[in-house]
């Protein structure tokens, strides 16, 4: 018999053992992954596992720009497959998730915003890209009427005085998602995809 | 108690049984201590947060790999043309310099003009990327409000937005923005601010702070080691070291 083989003191410590063991386990099984800085894909950070994007419209915005949007994604990559598989965006256009958490939107003039999202983390969320649709008249507060878009840190991982974009928010005013110039370089480089169409600015000097 | 439990109880516990206990202890130790198998790739610090246009280069004069920069100053206590000045001075006149740096694929070139000619650049709203100008060297009296400084007289750089091109072995940046604490480059001492400018021209193409990525700070000789950060032990000089050059060229090379 099993308490012959072994003593009492003996099977308590076995008994010990066996729940340390599922202690620990349950412990790592069930804690929060944490997020590194991943520069080997373009995903950027170690808890993510796609590609995401979230997706936020100012009140009178249009519905169709969601739809002008996802057409943008979807002639993105048709156009540049390989360069978009290569920036690790999947094989299919994602879906534009509704919402995104923590938005400062719009971008308003709020002194230390150096961010339109959550700014510096240790814990970036899902989302790759967000995507702010605002309106021509809001644009022009923010801009002036000669700027169609912007490109803006949502969430950025620091590492003594230097941070890193990991999540990228792309500003972008209502009537400027049928234009070209949005496709590249605007929404390319927010997906994270280098842009083909940069403007050629004027020379600079040694 | 009767006799036969307390003789049990003052049985030795069997050497296999305490072996046991380190077997599990060590189980323990290596499940708690190893972070989830998806969930970690060690960054290799100086070989990733970096302009990613240092890999490449344009021959015959100003192409599309070279780096452009513009500088914008949004304190009256230093004007445009002085700000402008004190960084093409350290980038592109001065010796030794970032500028040229692995056969030229560091190739800066100014921009004449305040930053926010080219953009909608703003110190309110924080408009930060202008397609096309690859660094921005923005001067402000207090950088407390940057995420990447976040206290009155530190300069500090911001990465952003990140890409990764077609055969290229890593993400990195599209551009960068350098928040220049005027105090930082308003001295009369040219190697004051020509060093503050070189150690965040540091950053944007890929050094990092001592201690930021490493387990124990180490002091060599570094532009990045100025006595701020390692006191006695720091690197005087204004410019950057033979050692930075060669790290820059290792990272342009991606040789990790």
């Amino acid at each position: 018999m099993l308490v012959r083989a072994f003593t009492r003191k003996t099977l308590t410590h076995i008994g010990a053992m066996a729940i340390v063991l599922s202690l620990a386990y349950s412990y790592i099984v069930t804690r929060p992954a944490k997020a590194e800085l991943n520069m080997e894909t373009n995903l950027m950070v170690s808890t993510r596992d796609r590609f995401r994007v979230c997706f936020q419209a100012e009140s009178g915005v249009s519905a169709a720009a969601k739809e002008k949007l996802v057409g943008s994604m979807n002639k993105l990559r048709s156009q540049r497959t390989a360069d978009w598989e290569w920036a690790d965006l999947g094989r299919n256009v994602p879906v534009l998730e509704q919402g995104c958490p923590g938005a400062s939107f719009p971008p308003n003039a709020t002194a230390g915003a150096a961010a339109i999202g959550r700014g510096r983390t240790t814990a970036p969320g899902p989302h790759r890209t967000t995507i702010f649709v605002v309106s021509d008249a809001t644009a022009d507060a923010m801009w002036g009427p000669k700027a169609n878009a912007d490109i803006i840190p949502y969430e950025l991982m620091c590492f003594s005085h230097e941070c890193a974009s990991v999540t990228s928010g792309l500003v972008v005013r209502e009537s400027f998602l049928d234009q070209p110039d949005f496709l590249d370089p605007w929404l390319s480089i927010s997906v994270g995809m280098a842009a083909k169409n940069l403007p050629q600015l004027e020379p600079g000097f040694k | 108690m009767n006799t036969t439990s307390q003789a049990r109880s003052s049985e030795k516990t069997p050497r296999w049984v305490l072996f046991l206990w380190s077997v599990v202890a060590i189980i323990v130790v290596s499940w708690v201590s190893t972070p989830m198998a998806n969930a970690y790739h060690h960054d290799h610090g100086t070989d990733r947060l970096h302009n990613r246009y240092i890999h490449y280069t344009t021959t015959g004069g100003q192409g599309v790999n070279d780096e452009d920069y513009c500088v914008q100053s949004f304190t009256t206590r230093m004007t445009f043309a002085t700000a402008l000045a004190r960084v093409k001075r350290t980038l592109t006149e001065l010796s030794p310099r970032w500028d040229g740096t692995g056969n030229y694929r560091i190739d800066l070139y100014a921009k004449g003009s305040q930053c926010s000619d080219y953009g909608t650049v703003n110190e309110t709203t924080r408009t930060e990327y202008i397609p096309g100008i690859e660094y921005q060297y923005r001067v402000r009296n207090n950088n407390a409000d940057i995420s990447a400084c976040g206290a009155d007289n530190v300069s500090c750089v911001t990465h952003h937005p990140a890409v990764k091109e077609s055969g290229a072995a890593h993400g990195h940046f599209e551009a960068e923005i350098s928040f220049l604490d005027v105090d930082n480059i308003l001295s009369n001492t040219e190697s004051v601010w020509q060093a503050h400018i070189n150690h965040e021209t540091g950053h944007i193409i890929g050094l990092r702070d001592p201690g930021s990525h490493e387990t124990t700070k180490t002091c060599t000789a570094s532009i990045m080691h100025i006595p701020w950060y390692c006191g006695v032990q720091g690197y005087t000089n204004s410019y950057p070291s033979t050692g930075d050059f060669n790290s820059v060229v290792h990272i342009m090379d991606n040789t990790d």
